[in-house]
């Protein structure tokens, strides 16, 4: 009797359960209060506060901006007579506003290329000078209840490239990357961002090798509605940085070189190990003798200090460490501390 | 016939040479400068495409969108909007048992429907686009990005995920027709952030633009009354502001769904009484009483008689308990202009009810009612057939949108008749039924009795003719 019941138990236990993951939601990876704390804790902090006023024009990448409309709020409650202009509408569209001298800084995610230096130089006589300011990484979105375990780069540009110079083979089904069960044979919802953004092109050049993306994706402009639609879709992927994550998508795990699976984790990002880790970065005009708008000095100070960075910490983002906070202000051109605390890298 | 001359030999000769070479040549290349010219190749394609990007941003010159055709797009969306979503909440409603689901979808319906159409036949265009997509974007949020459907609603929650998804990306494409890249990243942006520090209002709905007050919400309303997005500017509005047309038409529109809205709420405030724990309790009364009768003793006594005595009652007060909602429905024009009066009506109705089942337990308890009898009659009397009944009062109101049109009308309609109908039947069934056992138990009686009076006239009979035998 007893082997009949355990075979019963057995055979229950082998049914298939309902479809969800034990994969932790995209949102349980973002820092909490507690280790934002603790990480941005060696950071300098913004002090020494100039009687300031004057207008500060920002227009370049929308994910950025994001950063760049929280540190505004709060710098324009330290400054009261200054005058903050800030724009998205994505680097591309920026560049030439830039260039005219309507906008004095450039939020980015990506370096600017050779060309954009070249044209920078021409009209300016000098490259404009660029600091990262936050830490990010490109994130894979599929929906929670997808049970796929990982991908390599190879199957992502499977998925996404028209070319496939990875020489991969093209994923048009989820069975194709490996996904068993009712999921296998749904045709996978390829999402991805418009080309306003700069996470289109980081993709293009870092996944796909400079392919171009298949035809029949779908092209969100907001990185809010493409993480909603794999939500909303058990069937989608897409991707984007980790600070849009919500409770009803997960990132899945990148293989890297040496073959580990890892996710866009702080850790991950920082160390660099994770495959798509970036930096967010402003460009902003500074002349070979090192004079910089004064306003402009004042907001990036605020922007990569402490204070700054916990504000946007705390609002999903990837803080500095130590050391790019001192190379930050050494390109400004303030003399960091002597010496800066430890860093608490504990999560 | 022509020979070739040594001059032609040596000319083809030095052309497949030379092609030879060329070949040999490119075979020969080193990889490096493959991949150099590769790279070239995909630096000059992206340079051509960043380009064209903002030659296209430069030279496209959009179409300005005038305030009527940006009045049309809306109304269109907000009709659009009560179509997917009533879809989608009534498949969770369909065949669904659980009244806290039922209640919470129909919530979803009430809410999104009322603030789409207060917001969509307001008087001014500018923060008319901006509140229908704060209402529908933080709808969305909580329902998807924050997993409220799934919580609420478990297996039942992807459809109405796919129209609450699908309504959002039609609200962000009809503002994509009047706000530029940045101003929709910008509204995103306002949009995130009040949620990011509102985390705990559940009821999002209502929320308008005006609500996120900030320097960058006023910058991107001015913006685009100053023509700075693709949106006429405001020296147009204001002339067709002043056009009494606009104002008659909204007026229109809205009267035309007014009925539409007041169904909605109409059966949001039944939803919103059934679901409540007196009803239940009350509703389990009544279930609890028609055991306690149905277990009545089996001997023909006084109990009995006050039983039938008290299902009388009963049955003359759920007819006169219909009669009130009848009542109601009479007054039905009224109640679509003020649902309160709805509810507070069929509240008072069905306190009625549920004194009268608080009495009538009162008086199976004095007889002793409450204990169960193991001996169960054929049939139980079913109060089911009483809630089936009460629920199909609740369908009746829940239409009463339609009442409203015409209320002696509806009052006959063939669904209320029927409701009627099976009520008096329902109780005839149970009074015949339990009259006619009785008939049975007092013919058995008296079969009983008579062959008892029988048998003893027999034994009495016999016993004289035996005293007479005997000396």
């Amino acid at each position: 009797m007893r082997p009949l019941v355990i075979c019963c138990l057995l055979f229950l236990a082998g049914l298939p359960g309902p479809a969800a993951t034990n994969f932790p939601s995209a949102r349980s990876l973002l820092l909490n209060e507690k280790t934002v704390v603790d990480l941005t804790a060696g950071l300098s902090q913004y002090e020494n506060l100039p009687k300031l006023t004057g207008k500060l024009v920002s227009g370049g990448s929308g994910l950025v901006t994001l950063l760049v409309n929280r540190w505004a709020s709060e710098f324009a409650t330290l400054y009261s007579d200054v005058v903050l202009d800030i724009q998205g509408g994505g680097s591309v569209a920026s560049l030439p506003a830039f260039l005219a001298g309507k906008v004095d800084l450039m939020p980015m995610a990506r370096p600017l290329l050779p060309d954009e230096l070249k044209q920078c130089k021409d009209k300016f006589g000098y490259e404009p000078a660029q600091i990262i300011v936050a830490q990010d990484a490109v994130g894979i979105y599929v929906n929670k209840n997808n049970p796929l375990a990982g991908l390599t780069l190879i199957q992502l540009d499977g998925i996404y490239s028209r070319d496939h110079k990875r020489g991969g083979k093209r994923a048009e089904f989820w069975a194709d990357l490996g996904v068993t069960g009712p999921l296998a044979q749904a045709r996978i919802t390829r999402l991805a961002l418009s080309s306003v953004h700069g996470s289109h092109e980081f993709f293009r050049d870092t996944v796909m090798l400079g392919s171009d993306y298949r035809f029949g994706g779908h092209f969100e402009s907001l990185l809010s509605s493409l993480v909603q639609a794999v939500g909303a879709d058990e069937a989608g992927v897409g991707f984007g940085s980790v600070m849009f994550g919500t409770e009803r998508t997960r990132f899945v795990p990148l293989q890297t070189p040496n073959g580990d699976y890892l996710l866009p984790t702080y850790e991950n990002t920082v160390t660099g190990r994770y495959p798509l880790a970036r930096a967010l970065r402003i460009v902003f005009r500074r002349k070979p003798d090192g004079s910089l708008n004064p306003v402009v000095r004042e907001f990036l100070r605020f922007a990569v200090s402490r204070r700054g960075q916990r504000i946007i910490a705390l609002a999903e983002s990837f803080p500095l460490t130590v050391e790019q906070q001192q190379e930050a202000l050494r390109v400004i051109g303030e003399t960091p501390p002597e010496k800066p605390e430890p860093p608490q890298r504990k999560k | 016939m022509t020979t070739p001359t040594p001059n032609r030999f040596r000319g083809l000769a030095s052309g497949i040479v030379a092609l030879a070479v060329l070949l040999c040549w490119g075979c020969g290349t080193p990889r490096r400068e493959t991949q150099i010219q590769a790279d070239r190749r995909i630096a000059a394609e992206r340079v051509k495409s960043a380009q064209a990007f903002k030659s296209s941003l430069v030279s496209k010159q959009p179409h300005q969108l005038s305030i009527l055709e940006l009045d049309q797009l809306t109304y269109g969306y907000a009709d659009r909007y009560y179509m997917v979503m009533s879809s989608a909440v009534d498949a969770i409603k369909r065949g669904n048992t659980d009244p806290i689901q039922r209640r919470a979808a129909h919530q979803i319906k009430l809410h999104g429907v009322l603030a789409m159409n207060d917001i969509v036949s307001g008087n001014d265009p500018y923060a008319q686009i901006f509140d229908l997509v704060v209402s529908v974007t933080l709808e969305s949020i909580v329902l998807i990005d924050e997993n409220g459907a799934e919580r609420i609603f478990g297996d039942r929650a992807p459809g109405l995920i796919k129209a609450v998804r699908t309504m959002r990306v039609e609200a962000w494409e009809l503002a994509a027709k009047v706000l530029t890249q940045e101003q929709m990243e910008l509204l995103d942006y306002i949009i995130l952030e009040w949620r990011r520090t509102h985390p705990d209002i559940e009821q999002v709905a209502y929320v308008k633009f005006d609500n996120f007050a900030g320097a960058r919400s006023a910058k991107l309303v001015s913006d685009l009354k100053s023509g700075g997005g693709l949106l006429a500017p405001l020296s147009e509005a204001n002339q067709v502001l002043k056009d009494w047309g606009r104002l008659t038409e909204r007026a229109f529109w809205y009267s035309k769904r007014a009925p539409n809205i007041a169904a909605i709420q109409a059966e949001g405030a039944v939803n919103e009484i059934l679901s409540t724990p007196e009803i239940n309790s009350m509703l389990q009364t009544a279930e609890r009483l028609g055991n306690t009768a149905q277990a009545a003793p089996q001997t023909l006594d006084a109990q009995r008689k006050a039983l039938f005595a008290e299902l009388d009652a009963r049955q003359t007060l759920l007819t006169n308990t219909l009669g009130d909602v009848r009542h109601i429905v009479a007054e039905a024009d009224s109640l679509g202009r003020t649902v309160s009066l709805v509810t507070t009506n069929l509240q008072q109705t069905l306190a009625t009810v549920g004194d009268t089942l608080k009495v009538a337990e009162q008086v199976g308890r004095t007889f002793g009612f409450d204990k169960p009898s193991s001996n169960s009659p054929s049939r139980p009397f079913d109060i089911q057939d009483y809630t089936a009944a009460l629920l199909r009062l609740n369908e009746v109101v829940t239409n009463v949108h339609q009442l409203s049109l015409n209320a002696d009308q509806l009052t006959r309609s063939e669904g209320w008749q029927k409701a009627l109908k099976d009520m008096t039947e329902a109780t005839d069934r149970r009074v015949d039924r339990v009259f006619s056992r009785l008939c049975l138990l007092l013919g058995l009686a008296f079969v009983l009795a008579l062959g008892y009076r029988v048998i003893a006239m027999k034994l009495t009979g016999q016993g004289a003719q035996a005293t007479k035998e005997k000396p």
